[in-house]
C-alpha cells in the first residue's frame, strides 16, 4: 500500500485546507472532507487495528458503518471514545487516535502470538475449556487478551440531549433514491419532510461519482430541497431504531466533527425520537466480501470501499489493483475506476462465464481477466503484496490443479450486495430471499413504510450473482466469515457438526454477527454457509432477528439531560429555602425533597432525631407536612361514593368532623389510609398518605369514569395548592395562639378529630385536629404561596415555647412509639384490614365497599394471617432492624417480619412494629427475630407503646 | 389584613438566553372549573357567567375577562389577569349555586411559566412528544413535559406552560439545561 502524494482531480476534499492529525503517535496530514480512514489510507497506513480474538492485523476494509477492522481509540481522558470506526470519523484539526486491543501497538502487537494457537481456540472454546477451577478464574485473563477499546473512567464532561420531531414523511438515507423521495414528498409544500443521512454530507453513493451529470443533479437537488420550507435535512444522523406506530430513533452527532474545538454550549449528540406519518427507507445496500483463505489481510477491502476512496476522496491506494468478484457489478466498477485514473490490473471472477460486452470493455481497458478462478492464498507481511489463484472445478465443488500467482497490493472484494433491511426488519417487515441476486429483499410490512432504491433490491443493473459461500478444496480455518470477531468458515462447520442448526443458535455459539458491526458484511455469508452445510435452502435457514440499534450508540445520549440534579423530577416544598437555612438534611421521599432531620453543629442523625422527638413530647415540634395528599370530593353523590371507597361508615360523618379510614383495592388489600373531613353535606376533604395522593386520586377517577359513570361527583386534587404544617406537642395550642387567628383554639371548642376554616395571620387557613405523633396536633394549611411565611411565623411564635422543627425521621419514631400504622411500611401487598384489627368494625359496616367481597374469601379468614403487632426486645437495649424475620416457634421458617423498628427516646428502649402470623392471639409470647445471622428474643405486644389510652391527644 | 408574604414559585429565578426565556407569568391568576356531567344545567350557567361557550378538551376560547382552556372533559382552567381570582371565583360560584361544580382558585396550586424566544419550540420539543407544529393559539394540550404533567397553552409569541407549583423550580432548571445551546 503506498501513500497518495496527490489526490485525483475529482476528489471531494478541500485541498486548500490541510488538517494535521496523529495516529499511534505519528503525525499525518489529510484534508477537510476526509474521514480518518481516507486520510490514513492516503498516508499509506496499512495496519489500523487488531482483530478481537486472534489479534490479527487489520487494515481499512470498508468506507462506512460496515467497517470490520479499523476500530480506533479516539482522543484520551474523559472525552476519549473506544471503538470509533475510522470510516465514520470526520477529520478535524488536532484529531488524535490510536489503535486498540494491541500491545505495544497495532503494528507490532505481542498478543498476535495468539494467532499461532488458533487451532486450540475454535468457536466457543471457552464453553469447553476453563472448567477448572472455574470460568471466573480465567475470565480476567480472557477479557484482557480479547477485547476492544477502553471506556473512559472519568465522568463525561460533554452533554447530550433528546428531542422529538414530527413529520408526515421521514426519508432515511439521502442518496439518489432518498433525495428523489424527498423531492416528491415535499413537492406540495404541505407535508413536513424530514430527510436523514448518516454521512457528513448528503448524497450517498453519488458522492463517489465523478460523473459531472451526477454531481450537477446532486447540487441542484440539494438546492431545491433547501429552498423548501417544509424540508428539514439532518446529516451526521443515524437512524438506529424503527418501532411500532412509525416511531424512529436517530442519533445525531452534533459536534463530534469538531473534536476538541466543539463549543461547550452545544450538545455532543442528540437522540431524536421521530414520529412519522410515512417512512421511506432509502438505506442502500452493503457489499459482501468473498470467503477465501487469509481474506482479512490489510490491503484487502470491499470493492465499494475502493470506489469510495478512489472516486470520492481521490486516493489511489495501491500500485497494483485487483478485483475479486462473483457478479457483474464489480466489472462495471472496475471500468469506472480505470476510466478515472485508478487502473485495475486484474479481475478475478468465480464465474466461468461473464457478459461478453463487459469482457470486451475490460479487455479494452487493459484489465487482465481470470474467469472461473478462486483466490486460494494471499501473501504479505502484514500488508498484501500478492495472491494465488486456482481454477474452480466446473461444478464449483473443488479446485483444479493449475495455480497462478499474481502480484497486487490491493484486492477489492465484490461478493454480492445485501440490501440494508435492518430498519425494515425492525419495523416488522418480512424478508424474501431473492435467489437471482443472493440477497434478502423487503416483502411486506404492516407499518406505513416504503423501501426504495438498492434497499429494496433495485440495483439499477443486472448483477448475475453466483454465490461462492466458501472456497472449496482449501482449509476452512483461515477463511474469515466474520472479520471482526474472528469467525471462520471452520467455526461455522464446527457449529453445524455440533447440531447448532438454528441460525439464532449458530450466531450465539460462534459469535458470527455479534460484533460492533452486527454482521453487516458477514451475516448473509454465514447463512449461505450454514444452508450449504445443513443441506437446506437459505430461505429455510432464515435470518437472525434485526434489533436496534443499527449502529452502536453512546449511552450518554440515552441519558440526555436526565443526569445529576435532573436525574428525575423533584418537587420543592413551599418552605424549602427555610429548611435549607435551618441546616435540614434533605432526602428524597418520592419526588419530594423533604427534611429528614435538622442536625445542629456536629450532631449525628440519631442525636438530632432524639432531640426532635423530645421536643415534640415535651414542648412542641413543627413539621413541613405539605406533601400530605389533599383531595376534595363534592357532589350530591359524594357521601355515598366515599362510603364505597372507604371501609368505614361515612354516612354519619357530620360537617366539621373528621374520621380516620382505610381504602382497599378490589382484592381487599389496604392501599391507603387517611383522615376524611366533612366540609359540608356534599363536600369532603380526603387526606391521603403523602406517597398515595396520586394513586388514590386515580383510583377515585377510575371508579367514576369506568365503574359508576352516573354518579354526581367531582374530585379535585388540591395537594399542592395548600401548604401544610403539623404543629404537634403539649405546647402546640399555645404556639398557634401566638399568631393572630380568628379560630377558637380552645380545647372544648376545637377538640381532636375536628376541622375548622378561618384565617391565619390574615390569610385563609384550614386546620385539622388529628395526630400522627400521639400528641395534641394541629394540621394547618394555608395557600401554598404563603407556605414559607406561615412556617417562619410559627417558628417565630414558638421560640418561647421550646418549639423545634422536626423532620420525617423523628415523625417515624413518634408514630412508631404510638403504634400508628404507616401504610406501605407496615403493610404489604397481602395486608387486609382484619390484619390491622379492623375485623369487627367491618362486620358492623352494613354498606358495601370496594374490596369487601375479597375479605370474605377463605384466605381472608385464615387465623394464621400475618397480623399487625408490636414487638419489644426482651433486652431493652437490643437493636432490631426493619425487615428482620420473626421465626416460627421451631425456628425453621419465617412467620412474619419487622416493619418498623426504632430506638424510642421517650421510653428508653427499642420498640418495633411488624406483621406476624396470628399475632393478636399470641400477645405475650416470646419469639425470635432474625436478621443477618443474629437472633434477638422479642415479645409480641399490643401495637401501642406510648400513651395507649390516648390521653395526651386531647390535653 | 395579610401579614404573610406571598412567595413567587420560581423564587425569583428565570431563564434568560438570547434565543429562549422563561419566567413566571405573574400577570395571571388561575381558576379551575369542574362541572359534573350528571348536572346538565351547570354548563349553560357557567357559559352565561363566562360570556363564552365552554370549549371542548384541547380548545381555548376568550371569555369576558379570562381565557377558558379545556383541560379534560368537564374540567377547564380559567386564565385571567392579575387580581381577578376573587371576583372570578365569586362570579362563578354565584352562577353555579345549587349545581355540582368545583370552582377552585389555582394560582397557588399551579405555576404559569411563560416561554418566549425563537428557540422555545425546540426547548419544548426536548421535553414533550407532542406535535407542537399542530398546536396553535386557540388550542391547548394537557401532556407530559420533562416527565411531569403540564398544560400547554400557546400564545401569539409565547407558550404558557402550567404545572403543579411544587415542580416550578424543577421545570425552570430543566428548561435552563435544555436551552444551553439556545444562546
Amino acid at each position: 500500500m503506498k501513500p497518495t502524494i496527490q489526490r485525483l482531480p475529482h476528489a471531494r476534499v478541500d485541498l486548500s485546507t490541510p488538517i494535521e492529525f496523529s495516529f499511534d503517535g505519528r503525525r499525518y496530514t489529510g484534508y477537510a472532507g476526509d474521514t480518518l480512514a481516507s486520510a490514513l489510507l492516503a498516508n499509506g497506513v496499512d495496519v489500523v487495528g487488531r482483530s478481537f480474538k486472534f489479534h490479527r492485523p487489520r487494515g481499512i476494509f470498508a468506507a462506512g458503518p460496515e467497517e470490520t477492522g479499523a476500530f480506533v481509540q479516539l482522543g484520551a481522558g474523559a472525552r476519549g471514545e473506544p471503538n470509533a470506526r475510522a470510516t465514520l470519523v470526520p477529520l478535524y484539526p488536532g484529531l488524535s487516535a490510536c489503535g486498540q486491543n494491541a500491545w505495544p501497538s497495532v503494528r507490532r502487537d505481542l498478543w498476535g502470538v495468539l494467532d499461532r494457537f488458533r487451532a486450540l481456540l475454535p468457536a466457543a472454546f471457552y464453553y469447553k475449556t476453563f472448567q477448572w477451577p472455574s470460568w471466573h478464574f480465567w475470565e480476567p485473563l480472557v477479557r484482557r487478551a480479547a477485547g476492544l477499546g477502553r471506556a473512559p473512567t472519568a465522568p463525561d464532561p460533554q452533554w447530550y440531549v433528546k428531542e422529538n420531531a414530527h413529520a408526515e414523511v421521514v426519508v432515511v438515507g439521502a442518496g439518489r433514491s432518498g433525495l428523489r423521495a424527498a423531492l416528491e414528498a415535499s413537492a406540495g409544500g404541505r407535508d413536513r419532510v424530514l430527510l436523514i443521512d448518516e454521512q457528513e454530507f448528503p448524497g450517498g453513493s453519488l458522492l463517489a461519482s465523478p460523473d459531472p451529470a451526477d454531481r450537477a443533479w446532486l447540487d441542484e437537488t440539494l438546492a431545491t430541497l433547501a429552498a423548501r420550507d417544509n424540508v428539514t435535512l439532518l446529516t451526521r444522523t443515524t437512524v438506529n431504531g424503527y418501532y411500532d406506530h412509525n416511531v424512529l430513533a436517530a442519533l445525531e452527532r452534533c459536534t463530534d466533527h469538531l473534536g476538541p474545538a466543539a463549543p461547550a454550549t452545544q450538545p455532543r449528540q442528540r437522540l431524536w425520537r421521530l414520529f412519522a406519518g410515512r417512512v421511506v427507507l432509502a438505506t442502500g445496500a452493503l457489499e459482501r466480501p468473498l470467503v477465501f483463505p487469509d481474506n482479512d489481510r490489510p490491503g484487502i477491502m470491499l470493492a465499494s470501499a475502493l470506489c469510495e476512496y478512489a472516486l470520492r476522496y481521490g486516493i489511489v491506494p495501491g500500485a497494483e489493483l485487483a478485483l475479486y468478484s462473483n457478479n457483474d457489478s464489480a466489472w462495471r466498477r472496475a471500468l469506472a475506476l480505470t476510466a478515472h485514473g485508478v487502473p485495475v490490473a486484474h479481475i478475478v471472477d468465480v464465474r466461468r462465464e461473464v457478459d461478453d460486452a463487459l469482457r470486451q470493455a475490460a479487455a479494452r481497458a487493459g484489465i487482465v481477466q481470470h474467469l472461473g478462478h478462486a483466490v486460494v492464498e494471499t501473501r504479505g507481511d502484514p500488508a498484501l503484496h500478492g495472491i494465488t489463484l486456482q481454477a474452480l472445478a466446473p461444478d464449483g465443488s473443488g479446485l483444479l490443479a493449475s495455480r497462478k500467482n499474481l502480484s497486487c497490493d490491493v484486492l477489492a472484494l465484490a461478493g454480492g450486495w445485501t440490501p440494508t433491511v435492518h430498519l425494515y426488519s425492525q419495523a416488522g417487515g418480512r424478508l424474501h430471499w431473492r435467489e437471482a441476486d443472493s440477497c434478502f429483499v423487503p416483502a411486506g410490512c404492516a407499518q406505513a413504510v416504503t423501501v426504495v432504491g438498492r434497499a429494496v433490491g433495485d440495483f439499477g443493473e443486472r448483477l448475475n450473482t453466483e454465490p461462492l459461500w466458501v472456497t472449496p478444496g482449501v482449509a476452512s480455518n483461515r477463511q474469515w466469515v466474520d472479520f471482526q470477531y474472528d469467525v471462520t468458515a471452520a467455526d461455522i462447520e464446527l457449529a453445524v457438526r455440533e447440531n447448532y442448526r438454528s441460525v439464532e443458535h449458530l450466531k450465539r455459539y460462534t459469535t458470527a454477527g455479534m460484533s460492533i458491526d452486527q454482521g453487516k458484511t458477514s451475516n448473509v455469508n454465514a447463512l449461505g454457509l450454514l444452508a450449504g452445510l445443513s443441506g437446506r435452502p437459505v430461505p429455510e435457514v432464515g435470518t437472525t432477528r434485526f434489533r436496534p440499534p443499527y449502529h452502536p450508540a453512546t449511552l450518554g445520549a440515552f441519558g440526555g439531560l436526565e443526569t445529576g440534579s435532573l436525574y428525575q423530577p423533584f418537587q420543592r416544598l413551599p418552605a424549602h429555602e427555610s429548611h435549607l437555612a435551618l441546616g435540614a438534611a434533605l432526602e428524597d421521599y418520592g419526588a419530594w425533597q423533604r427534611p429528614a432531620y435538622y442536625p445542629r453543629h456536629g450532631e449525628r442523625e440519631a442525636e438530632a432525631v432524639t432531640r426532635e422527638v423530645r421536643a415534640v413530647r415535651e414542648a412542641a415540634g413543627l413539621l413541613d407536612y405539605s406533601p400530605l395528599g389533599k383531595l376534595e370530593v363534592r357532589g350530591r353523590d359524594a357521601r355515598g361514593f366515599l362510603n364505597r371507597i372507604y371501609v368505614n361508615n361515612l354516612l354519619t360523618l357530620r360537617p366539621g368532623f373528621a374520621r380516620y379510614g382505610l381504602v382497599l383495592n378490589e382484592a381487599g388489600i389496604v392501599m391507603d389510609d387517611g383522615v376524611v373531613v366533612c366540609l359540608a353535606e356534599d363536600h369532603f376533604l380526603l387526606h391521603t398518605t403523602s406517597g398515595g395522593a396520586t394513586a388514590v386520586r386515580e383510583h377515585l377517577e377510575e371508579c367514576l369514569q369506568c365503574e359508576w359513570t352516573g354518579l354526581d361527583v367531582i374530585v379535585t386534587d388540591v395537594t399542592t395548592a395548600w401548604a401544610t404544617v403539623m404543629l404537634s406537642g403539649p405546647a402546640a395550642r399555645s404556639v398557634l395562639s401566638a399568631v393572630p387567628t380568628d379560630l377558637d383554639l380552645d380545647r372544648e371548642a376545637f377538640p381532636h378529630m375536628q376541622f375548622r376554616t378561618g384565617h391565619f395571620a390574615g390569610v385563609p387557613c384550614r386546620v385539622l385536629r388529628a395526630s400522627f405523633t400521639g400528641e395534641v396536633s394541629f394540621e394547618l394549611s394555608v395557600p401554598a404561596g404563603y407556605g414559607r411565611a406561615a412556617w417562619e411565623a410559627l417558628l417565630a411564635a414558638g421560640r418561647g415555647h421550646g418549639l423545634l422543627p422536626f423532620g420525617l425521621e423523628a415523625l417515624m419514631v413518634l408514630r412508631t412509639e404510638k403504634g400508628y400504622l404507616h401504610v406501605g411500611t407496615d403493610t404489604d401487598g397481602t395486608t387486609m384490614p382484619q390484619d390491622l384489627g379492623w375485623g369487627r368494625a367491618i362486620e358492623r359496616q352494613e354498606a358495601d365497599f370496594i374490596g369487601r367481597r375479597s375479605l370474605d374469601l377463605a384466605v381472608g379468614r385464615d387465623p394464621e394471617r400475618r397480623q399487625f403487632t408490636g414487638l419489644e426486645p426482651l433486652d431493652p437495649a437490643a437493636r432490631l432492624s426493619d425487615g428482620a424475620h420473626v421465626l416460627t416457634p421451631d425456628g425453621s421458617a419465617s412467620a412474619g417480619y419487622v416493619t418498623s423498628a426504632c430506638y424510642s427516646p421517650t421510653l428508653g428502649r427499642t420498640v418495633a412494629l411488624g406483621l406476624v402470623a396470628g399475632a393478636r392471639s399470641r400477645r405475650g409470647e416470646v419469639v425470635k427475630a432474625w436478621f443477618a445471622g443474629e437472633t434477638v428474643p422479642v415479645r409480641l405486644v399490643a401495637p401501642a407503646f406510648y400513651d395507649p389510652e390516648g390521653a395526651r391527644l386531647d390535653d | 389584613m395579610t401579614e404573610l408574604a406571598w412567595q413567587d414559585p420560581l423564587r425569583g429565578g428565570a431563564v434568560a438566553r438570547d434565543g429562549f426565556r422563561l419566567a413566571a407569568a405573574e400577570d395571571l391568576t388561575l381558576v379551575r372549573l369542574q362541572l359534573s356531567a350528571a348536572d346538565p344545567g351547570a354548563a349553560s350557567r357557567a357559559e352565561a357567567a363566562l360570556g363564552a361557550a365552554l370549549p371542548a378538551t384541547g380548545g381555548v376560547v376568550e371569555g369576558s375577562g379570562c381565557r377558558v382552556a379545556g383541560r379534560a372533559p368537564g374540567d377547564w382552567l380559567l386564565i385571567a389577569g392579575g387580581g381577578e381570582t376573587a371576583s372570578l371565583v365569586q362570579t362563578l360560584k354565584s352562577a353555579l349555586a345549587g349545581c355540582t361544580a368545583a370552582v377552585t382558585p389555582a394560582t397557588d396550586g399551579q405555576v404559569a411559566l411563560r416561554l418566549t424566544g425563537p428557540a422555545r419550540e425546540r426547548v419544548l420539543a426536548r421535553g414533550t412528544t407532542l406535535d407542537l407544529g399542530r398546536l396553535a393559539p386557540g388550542q391547548c394540550a394537557a401532556t407530559r413535559f420533562a416527565g411531569v404533567p403540564v398544560l400547554l397553552v400557546p400564545e401569539a409569541e409565547a407558550m404558557l406552560l402550567l404545572a403543579c407549583r411544587s415542580l416550578a423550580v424543577y421545570l425552570r432548571d430543566w428548561c435552563d439545561a435544555a436551552s444551553a445551546d439556545c444562546c
